[in-house]
């Protein structure tokens, strides 16, 4: 064989390797992807008011760790170890983790630990290193018969799980255990299902209320199953514009809704329109002390209007979005 | 064709290289959470609250079951279980030592009959192979089998008995719960509970008005129902859903549901709408109010 053509096997052979190689890497479900790390984000949220309701709540009778036994000592120090990795510095917002998304059928080596199969895994010991999150078993099938993503507690379960084991912490029942206790202690979220199936999955609507101590707030996410929308930052900018709170340097605006309901859908020309009801109690946060100086009633009403994929027509776009609010003011705090 | 097998070794590398799955492939390093061992440490943690659910509400728990000795026995027992942590143990399948009595079969759990016995379980037969992806147990079925294996520490309960309280804890735990208020200063909380029975969905209504006072409305509602002559409850259908409080003023409430009902095996969804009206006195129910229209 002459040694040219051994260097143009040898080029092919590479060449045909990275190609198989990069047909093995997967590259589906980008979008799938990307709502999942959305929403582990919220999860990771969610924890740090789980993890600070539990470091709160020492003589409660539910407490989840007692400051007054040596058990609930163990347990408080890893809440307060995965209370310090979840918060970024200041405790106002989750710490940025790096959640990799992998199918575990197609990157077994990722999952299939120890004589088992896993849901999410991450380096021991490894503060700050990836944690890996398994596609395969990441949805569920909801009495209704569609796939959602795991719920909520659930999520918080999972990075709380993983957490413990970038802390060092090697016994998965203690850590599986520790986790159903505090995420007990969250307050239930909601789902609200819309009659809307968008293919062969429900649009529906998740509400999260958590509590800080000094108030309650909460978030609303709109699935679409094909993305994500987080309506809290309508809520926020128009409570801005209109100025509720009276001295926007000093103070912001938080809220909480109550009695959320879906308003029967009209299909028009323009595609179809859906509308979300409820009502929102709003307040003023004093940025500095965090004492909550107003509190007011009101109701909102958001509108979205969904219109079919052009390529697609069983899959929906969100093209846009109408939010009222009205509000009885009260300025006897302002 | 020394240089040929040297270059054809470096590009072998640097697919080996290149390959993140072959990097881990058997790294320690890498530890993670077991979604069929996270259901039965949930469904055990949550089995000593669903026992009493079960033995205070007729929904749920059939009237075999809550008459039964069973339920309020593995309660009485259940501080003796010991808690999960030390109970529940995962073991691999080649290093698990129990068979089926009459097969070369292993089990997917064990415990030797006795108060306070450890749970085993078999880490490969508590996930099944759908298509090369390994579905765990799910949280209702973790809750059948420790029923069954709390069952096995006392000898005097039938096998139907048994079943009875497994399959209704099953279905208890897979109801999903929607529990609302009109606002926080209200006292009234209406909870939707939402279940599959035997494939069909079912829904129930409760009304909370304070923390020990809940009444199930399940009567009044397959009543009104039954009024319309839809079809027989064993094949009846019914989604209670999109809730909604309209008014909650001097001690006069109204509540709106979305009723969606079909008989089984007709693919119709017929929609109505429940309207549900009651009066407060001193914090106790004066009258109920239930209108279902079309």
């Amino acid at each position: 064989m002459l040694v040219g053509e051994d260097d143009k096997l040898q080029r092919n052979l590479l060449l045909s390797a990275i190609i198989i190689f990069s047909l093995i890497v997967p590259h589906a479900h980008g979008n799938e992807k990307l709502v999942i790390k959305k929403l582990l984000h919220r999860a990771a949220i969610q924890l740090i008011a789980a993890t600070n309701i539990c470091l709160w709540d020492y003589i409660g009778e539910q407490a989840c760790a007692s400051m007054f036994t040596p058990e609930g000592q163990k347990k408080r120090k890893l809440l307060k170890a995965v209370n310090n990795l979840v918060c970024s510095t200041p405790c106002g917002s989750a710490a940025p983790f790096n959640f990799i998304v992998k199918s575990g059928k197609e990157e077994p080596a990722y999952f299939n630990l120890a004589g088992g199969h896993k849901i999410a895994s991450t380096q021991l010991n490894g503060l700050g290193t990836p944690i890996y999150i398994n596609i395969d078993l990441f949805f569920k099938k909801s009495y209704l018969g569609s796939y959602e993503p795991l719920g909520m507690a659930e999520m918080s379960s999972l990075i709380f799980h993983e957490l413990g084991h970038q802390l060092g912490y090697t016994d998965h029942l203690y850590l599986d255990q520790l986790a159903e206790e505090i995420t007990q202690k969250l307050p239930q979220e909601r789902r609200l299902y819309h009659e809307i199936v968008i293919a062969k999955k429900h649009v529906y609507l998740d509400e999260y209320t958590t509590w800080n101590g000094s108030h309650r707030s909460s978030s609303l996410v709109l699935n679409l199953t094909n993305a994500l929308v987080d309506l809290s930052p309508y809520i926020n900018e128009k409570l801005q514009a209109i100025q509720f709170c009276k001295e926007i340097s000093l103070k912001k605006p938080f809220w909480h809704t109550k009695n959320l309901h879906w308003v029967d859908n009209e299909v028009t020309s323009q595609g179809t329109h859906i509308s979300l009801k409820g009502f929102l109690q709003v307040g003023c946060l004093w940025k500095l002390y965090d004492n909550v100086s107003t509190l007011v009633d009101g109701k909102f009403q958001f509108q979205f209007l969904l219109k079919p994929t052009p390529n697609d027509p069983a899959q929906f776009v969100l093209s846009d979005i109408n939010l009222r609010i009205d509000h009885r003011i009260d300025y006897k705090d302002e | 064709m020394n240089k040929f097998s040297s270059s054809y070794a470096l590009s072998l590398f640097l697919i080996l290289f290149c390959s993140p799955s072959i990097i881990f492939a058997g790294n320690e390093g890498l530890n993670g959470g077991g979604p069929a061992e996270i259901n039965i440490v949930k469904a055990y943690s949550r089995l000593e609250n669903n026992l009493k659910k079960c033995l205070n509400d007729p929904f749920f728990c059939s009237p075999l079951s809550r008459t039964s000795p069973l339920a309020r026995t593995l309660l009485d027992n259940f501080s003796r279980e010991g808690n999960s942590v030390d109970k529940l143990k995962f073991i691999k399948d080649e290093n698990f030592p129990y068979y089926e009595e009459e097969s070369a079969e292993k089990l997917t759990a064990y415990t030797a009959a006795q108060v306070g016995a450890p749970f085993y379980f078999n880490l490969k037969k508590i996930y099944s192979d759908k298509n090369g992806i390994h579905r765990p147990i799910s949280l209702k079925n973790a809750a059948y089998l420790l029923i069954k294996m709390l069952a096995t520490h006392h000898d005097s309960f039938t096998y139907k008995e048994i079943h009875s309280l497994a399959a209704d804890m099953r279905t208890l735990f897979a109801t999903s719960f929607d529990h609302i208020k009109y606002a926080s200063w209200s006292k009234p909380i209406l909870t939707i509970a939402r279940y599959k029975k035997n494939q069909l969905m079912k829904s129930n209504l409760y009304l909370q008005l304070s923390p020990g006072e809940v009444i199930n409305l399940h009567q009044p509602l397959l009543y009104k129902l039954d009024t319309m002559a839809i079809c027989d409850v064993m094949e009846r259908e019914s989604v209670l859903r999109n809730p909604y409080w309209s008014s909650a003023r001097n001690q006069q409430y109204e509540l709106h549901i979305s009723l969606s009902t079909r008989c089984w095996p007709s693919a119709k969804w017929q929609q109505t709408h429940l309207t549900l009206s009651f009066d407060l006195n001193e914090n106790s129910l004066r009258s109920v109010k239930m209108v279902l229209a079309l």
